[in-house]
């Protein structure tokens, strides 16, 4: 695999980790926030 | 096989559609499932003889070649329009039965369904039979469960104190729970609605016929949830009345002198009563419960220790445990089962809790 | 490795001398193929586990009464089958799938994270052991039906506690398969295979992969809530400390609603490949089917309350999600109709992987029109929590993506192994399949409208007898899965030598390459025309 691929594909999978825990996140603040 | 299929379905319930409905909206739910299953099934069989017709007449075996086209836009747009009329065409009859099911307003009784673990609990709150109140415990024998007996024709669906309601009337069924959550469903009423702890949901029902209708709790709620039915008898007016006026004088002799004195005596073999069909489920009727989910009693520091400790948690439940709080039973119960359980096993500390106990504990 | 720019030949200059043999081999393997392999041996063995405790279930329910096990320990049952079917068995199949075909298909030499795909892998025996092992602690495994629905699971013992991190550890292994699925896909596809010149079952895994990284983090949030509403005091669950245990329902099944179109979209991608090569024609529709499975992906992150209809939520809650969920029977139909249309005027033959594509067909269908019928709010109210919900989802997941993993397992069983399987054996397995699977399922319609509820080891006595035809048909359909592990076991060993492309038309870059396929395929990637 030559580096440029590889970078790609680190960039790729960075977009894609940091949707998982945006969504993560955004569920623990919006629930452990509010008091109902 | 098939003649024993065959032999099984001459005397068998088979029964392949909804129970029969005796209210105008179980009619209605009765009517749209089938329209929706005749709908489907004319769909699925034109769709699926068109693909066995294929699989007949397109065989390479049969010497069929090939054809090569693989898109038309005509048809697949015809084939994505056609489903979505299909669709909203039962989606309106559909909605108008929904809106009708979801309006509560304007009810002749109002009775409010609390369940267990694992029972249920009726309170007569508005119309006639006002202030009647009862639980309503499953009645099979447990030899029946166990094998040891043959079973009867209402195995499984038969209640000690079934709910009595008039025929013709808008009852508007109010639903909650002790402890986890429950659902009380009655087929022939066409009614489900869960039953939520902290919660109060409703629904609502009237009832063309008399007759004895049975219904299941439909959420898992531990071990007993499938033994924890529902029974509901509708009675002509005149039936009712007189039901109303019974269970009310009942109500009124059994209720207690809040400030009678009891002794250990008097008290515990009421204590037995309430344990076996309330407790012993979970710490079992030899008090050894099932740790470490069900803790002992016999010789267990709560029941051993100060009084105060153990009444909490009959009042208040343990929070993150299955002990739920049984402050809705009477003073004098309570003081009863408390009294029964430091007087049995080798528990033997000869007290007794008085009913004015637990009524001060509550404050 | 060094990097050589340019993707030069240097396959004589690797360290494969180094490569461990043996069971080190299997630990320490990147290769797609190995894991591949290893996904779907532990898929099947999930597969039977959890077929074994479906079995302890219908022995149960064989008659009226309690023979078998006691309640907690049914509930326990029921539990752990649905957990180790979904997550242990079905999702780990399609992984397996995935990790085999999609460098084959695309041309690329491996994934794009290979190292991770090895820990995606190996995170999952772990999960497998504490979840059975979950069985054996002090008060049982969790028992609370695979959806964990507090209040009653803030209840339970330490077997619950144990479920929840099984289900983290497994959430986790798929979140890194996706990403390395949806990398691959969008990075590594030969030049001039544009998007939408990929085999559907690329397409099919590249939407999964999205779904699962954008809900399986949900899942593990609500988990967690139910660990923290356990142990450490919260009470997000719990009225009297201010929560809604319907909070819960709303957060599991915004997941769990997406979680089934996890489960059936790589299915569908599966037969899309099988269809079209026993027809001998391309697939109808390519473009719309991409479109149809696309809109019903974004169509399942809003459909999630027809799963709770019972709970009290205001009717035009009710409504909006009945209209809405009645919606995604429109591109499922496309998809169907397309299958329907590729197969006619093709030149059909019937052999083992086309049986279990057309049993697909015909009986995830059939799933689809009960799932209708549930849509359906007032009918619902009758038949939520009932058998009805049992029949249609053991309909769609089992006739339906079990079919098609079937159908992908002898398409590709001579890629595999360079062998042909022996195509009686799997006929027979079709057809003991389809013949039990229906005996089992098909009268638990009739159960649930009857009113049986799910989910209770013992019933009153109007059941009894489709009780007792489902629970010979359950025996009979999990016999006839030894079937499947006999012909696995024959091929493996030997058979007709399979040619690089045994399937006269099929097509598709992975029929390029000798079978069996070598161990590194596409080192250097091929031009697409």
């Amino acid at each position: 695999m030559d580096e440029e691929l590889r970078r790609r594909n680190v960039r790729t999978a960075l977009w894609l980790a940091a949707t998982a825990i945006a969504v993560f996140v955004m569920f623990i603040v919006r629930y452990g926030m509010s008091s109902q | 096989m098939g003649l024993f299929l065959l032999a099984g379905l001459a005397q068998a319930e088979m029964r392949l559609n909804l129970q029969e409905p005796i209210t105008e909206l179980g009619h209605k739910v009765y009517d749209l499932h089938l329209l929706m299953t005749i709908v489907c099934g004319v769909i699925f069989v034109a769709v699926f003889g068109v693909m066995f017709w294929s699989v007949f007449v397109h065989r390479k075996s049969a010497g069929h070649k090939a054809a090569t086209f693989h898109e038309s836009t005509t048809v697949e747009i015809l084939w994505t329009i056609v489903p979505v009329f299909i669709l909203l065409g039962m989606a309106w009859p559909a909605t108008k039965t929904i809106l009708a099911m979801r309006d509560t307003s304007n009810p002749d009784i109002t009775i409010k369904a609390t369940g267990y673990q694992w029972k249920w609990g009726y309170d007569y709150l508005k119309g006639a039979g006002e202030g009647i109140s009862f639980t309503s415990n499953l009645s099979t024998p447990q030899p029946q469960i166990r094998n040891e007996a043959a079973k009867g024709t209402d195995y499984l669906l038969e209640v000690d104190n079934e709910l009595v309601v008039p025929v013709g009337k808008k009852v508007r069924i109010l639903t909650t729970a002790n402890d986890v959550i429950h659902a009380w469903w009655v087929p022939a009423l066409a009614v489900k609605q869960d039953a939520i702890p902290g919660f109060i949901r409703d629904t609502w029902f009237r009832a063309e016929k008399t007759g004895t209708f049975r219904g299941q709790c439909a959420e898992l709620c531990g071990k007993d949830h499938g033994y924890m039915p529902i029974v509901v008898k509708v009675v002509t007016e005149e039936e009712y009345a007189a039901w109303t006026e019974k269970k009310k004088a009942e109500q009124a002799a059994a209720a207690d002198d809040p400030n009678k004195m009891y002794t250990v005596e008097e008290l515990a073999p009421r204590g037995e009563k309430i344990f076996a069909a309330n407790c012993a489920a979970c710490h079992q009727a030899n008090g050894q419960g099932l740790p470490p989910a069900f803790p002992a009693l016999d010789g267990s520091k709560v029941v051993l220790g100060p009084q105060d400790g153990q009444i909490d948690v009959l009042l208040h439940g343990r929070q993150g445990t299955a002990m739920a709080s049984f402050k809705h039973m009477s003073d004098t119960d309570i003081a009863a089962v408390i009294t029964y359980t430091r007087n049995s096993w080798s528990n033997k500390t000869g007290e007794v809790v008085q009913p004015s106990d637990i009524k001060m504990a509550r404050e | 490795m060094a990097a050589i720019p340019g993707g030069a030949d240097h396959s004589h200059d690797h360290s494969h001398d180094h490569h461990p043999s043996g069971l080190m081999r299997w630990v320490t393997t990147t290769n797609h193929k190995d894991i591949g392999s290893m996904y779907l041996w532990f898929s099947f063995a999930m597969f039977i586990v959890g077929g074994i405790m479906a079995l302890v279930i219908r022995a149960e329910l064989f008659q009226p009464g309690l023979q078998v096990v006691d309640p907690d320990r049914f509930n326990q049952m029921t539990t752990l089958h649905g957990l180790i079917m979904v997550f242990g068995a079905i999702m780990p199949a399609f992984v397996g799938f995935a990790n085999w075909m999609l460098p084959l298909m695309i041309g690329a030499s491996d994934m794009a994270f290979a190292r991770m795909n090895n820990w995606s892998f190996w995170l999952l025996p772990p999960a497998a052991i504490l979840l059975t092992g979950s069985l054996l602690v002090p008060g049982g495994a969790a028992a609370s039906g695979w959806t964990l629905y507090p209040p009653l699971t803030v209840q339970m013992g330490i077997g619950m506690d144990m479920a929840i991190f099984a289900v983290h550890i497994l959430g986790i292994s798929s979140i890194m398969g996706s990403i390395n699925i949806v990398t691959t896909i969008l990075n590594m596809r030969a030049p001039g295979m544009t998007l939408m010149k990929m085999p559907l079952f690329c397409w099919t895994w590249l939407i999964t992969a999205y779904l699962v990284i954008a809900v399986m983090p949900v899942l593990a949030g609500a988990v967690t809530m139910i660990l923290t509403d356990r142990h450490f005091g919260t009470s997000f669950f719990n009225a009297a400390g201010g929560g809604d245990p319907v909070l819960y329902q709303h957060i599991f099944w915004f997941f769990g609603h997406p979680e089934v179109y996890i489960i059936a979209i790589p299915a569908f991608g599966v037969v899309s490949q099988v269809i079209p090569a026993f027809s001998r024609k391309p697939l109808f529709g390519y473009a719309s089917m991409v479109y149809a499975t696309s809109s019903i992906a974004i169509l399942s992150f809003i459909v999630w309350a027809h799963h709770m209809y019972t709970v009290g939520m205001p009717v035009a809650g009710q409504l909006y999600f009945m209209f809405a969920t009645m919606l995604i029977a429109v591109p499922t139909g496309v998809k169907v109709f397309n299958w329907v249309a590729t197969m006619w005027r093709g030149s059909l033959t019937f052999e083992t992987p086309m049986l279990f594509s057309i049993g697909f067909l015909f009986l995830f269908t059939l799933g689809g029109f009960s799932g209708l019928v549930l849509s359906m709010t007032a009918v619902d109210v009758q038949l939520h929590d009932s058998y009805y919900v049992v029949a249609h989802f053991h309909y769609v997941m089992v006739a339906g993506a079990l079919f098609s993993a079937y159908a992908g397992a002898y398409y590709w069983l001579p890629k595999w192994t360079g062998h042909m399987y022996d195509e009686k054996l799997g006929k027979l397995h079709f057809w003991l399949s389809l013949i039990f699977f229906n005996m089992t399922f098909f009268v638990q319609h009739f159960l649930g409208l009857a009113g049986m509820p799910r989910r209770i080891p013992d019933y009153s006595l109007q059941f009894a007898e489709f009780n007792k035809i489902s629970s010979i048909g359950a025996f009979g359909f999990g016999l006839s899965q030894l079937v499947f592990l006999v012909v696995v076991l024959k091929c493996l060993k030997g058979g007709e030598k399979a040619s690089a492309k045994p399937w006269d038309g099929a097509e598709g870059l992975e029929w390029t390459v000798p079978s069996p396929a070598p161990h590194h395929t596409f080192e250097v990637p091929p031009v697409v025309k």
